[in-house]
């Protein structure tokens, strides 16, 4: 575990170079992108990709043919059902319905993350864009208690510039003392996870209409399992 | 100063996190191959943002267990079930979540009905018992068909007994009727002859009898006299 996490850091690091231009970049386009027009083309075009991606679940769906292979394990789940004390007996259906429901969760959560990221023209998930897509979702008021306060007055902040049309960015060079808040959603970056190759079902995601993106999606299934190899 | 600060944080977030991960939260291996899923190759995902998924997975499974646990109290019921969570998921307003689930339940009963058919071959092969058992039924129709050609012939062998019955009972009277009565008339003599002839017999031999004790006395009284007369 130990040996897996250094490396994860040492990926980590060595992918820490990269952002810094994209962040200039992203700063750049942000200022660019001010008008409202364009954020509500944004907003609909966020909405399209969403729409998508339930349609594209309810085929894969549709087309599952192995139940016992799960991408999460029962029995952590099963565990986690029954932290809760009242809850004894559960039926075997359950953490199988929970698998799914589980994944179909980080799904949403992930697409949503990401499309904030998108909107601040970054290539890095970060801890402000799982705050944002908690806070701008209502179904998930739930998780309010781990979004940290300073996500929450960064998010804010970001939501009014972008509402007023006004870019929210300042550059870290001339940052004052009170900014400081801040910082700490910059540092994250410094434990970069860098994500396997997974070509192939970008397409199988991106081409959901098309039927045979299935057999596509289980040649990049096994890919990616070699890649992880 | 401030660069020493942010390492610490992230030194004492590190360590409760790792203890926190391996004891009841989803993998982190797992959750990266989902995301990997909508993620492009170029996104990179930082690792507080992965503790942060990781927990809100968490949350999840708490947040509908709960809900679900709620609906098996009212009702009184000691197992949750996939329906709870359906209804919980559903009441909690993860509306979009409903109908891809409920496909994916019934598609995995409908994989059971399957194995409950697989256990139904017995019935199946009883049915395929139950051909040999359809074999006599045509044998029975073959014999039925057997006993339906003979009924012509026995009607056409009828009508020709019942015409030539009247000839052969005529034919059979007449030479029956002059055969017995020859034959009695001829018994008939024979007996009545050979008892007349009986008859006659016997009385003639008593006659002859008497007769002859007759003569006997007749023969003693001479010899008698014959005696006297020498004197």
């Amino acid at each position: 575990m130990e040996t897996n996490n250094q490396q994860q850091q040492q990926q980590g690091a060595q992918a820490q170079s990269g952002p810094y231009p994209v962040a200039g970049a992203g700063g750049s386009a942000g200022a660019g992108a001010g008008a409202p027009p364009p954020f509500q083309h944004l907003l609909q075009q966020q909405q399209q990709q969403l729409q998508m991606f339930w349609s594209y679940q309810r085929q894969e769906i549709e087309h599952v043919n192995d139940f016992k292979n799960h991408q999460l394990p029962l029995a952590r789940i099963k565990k986690i059902m029954k932290a809760d004390e009242d809850v004894r007996m559960i039926s075997a259906e359950a953490p199988i319905l929970f698998a799914k429901a589980c994944e179909l969760f980080i799904l949403e959560l992930t697409i949503r993350s990401w499309l904030h990221a998108e909107e601040n023209k970054r290539r890095t998930l970060q801890k402000n864009d799982i705050a944002a897509a908690i806070t701008r979702t209502d179904i998930f008021d739930f998780l309010v208690d781990i979004v940290p306060r300073d996500e929450i007055k960064d998010d804010a902040a970001l939501v009014g510039a972008t509402a007023s049309g006004v870019p929210y960015y300042y550059p870290p060079i001339g940052q004052p003392a009170g900014m400081m808040i801040g910082r700490p959603a910059v540092d994250p970056a410094t434990g970069v996870y860098v994500q396997p190759p997974s070509q192939a079902w970008q397409s199988v995601w991106q081409s959901a209409a098309e039927d045979a993106s299935y057999g596509t999606g289980g040649a990049g299934a096994q890919r990616s399992l070699d890649g992880q190899s | 100063m401030a660069i020493s600060l942010p390492i610490n944080s992230n030194n004492g977030d590190r360590v409760p996190n790792l203890v926190l991960r391996d004891k009841s939260k989803m993998p982190i291996t797992n959750m990266m191959k989902i995301m990997s899923q909508i993620l492009l190759n170029n996104v990179q995902v930082s690792y507080d943002t992965m503790d942060m998924i990781q927990q809100s997975a968490t949350k999840y499974i708490n947040f509908v267990t709960r809900k679900a646990k709620d609906r098996c109290q009212s009702e009184c019921r000691k197992i949750m079930n996939a329906e709870d969570l359906l209804w919980a998921i559903e009441e909690l307003g993860f509306n979009d979540y409903v109908e891809p689930l409920t496909t994916f339940i019934q598609r995995y009963r409908n994989i059971e009905g399957v194995d409950l058919f697989t256990t139904h071959k017995e019935p199946i092969s009883h049915i395929e018992n139950h051909g040999p058992s359809l074999g006599p039924e045509p044998n029975l129709m073959s014999t039925l068909e057997m006993l339906h050609p003979p009924q012509p012939p026995q009607v056409n062998s009828s009508q020709p007994k019942f015409s030539i019955i009247p000839n052969t009972n005529l034919e059979m009277l007449y030479p029956n009727e002059m055969s017995s009565t020859k034959i009695h008339l001829v018994l008939v003599v024979q007996m009545m002859f050979s008892t007349t002839l009986m008859f006659l017999l016997s009385s003639i031999m008593i006659n002859i009898e008497m007769i002859i004790e007759e003569i006997q006395l007749q023969l003693t009284i001479m010899a008698m006299d014959y005696d006297i007369g020498n004197k």
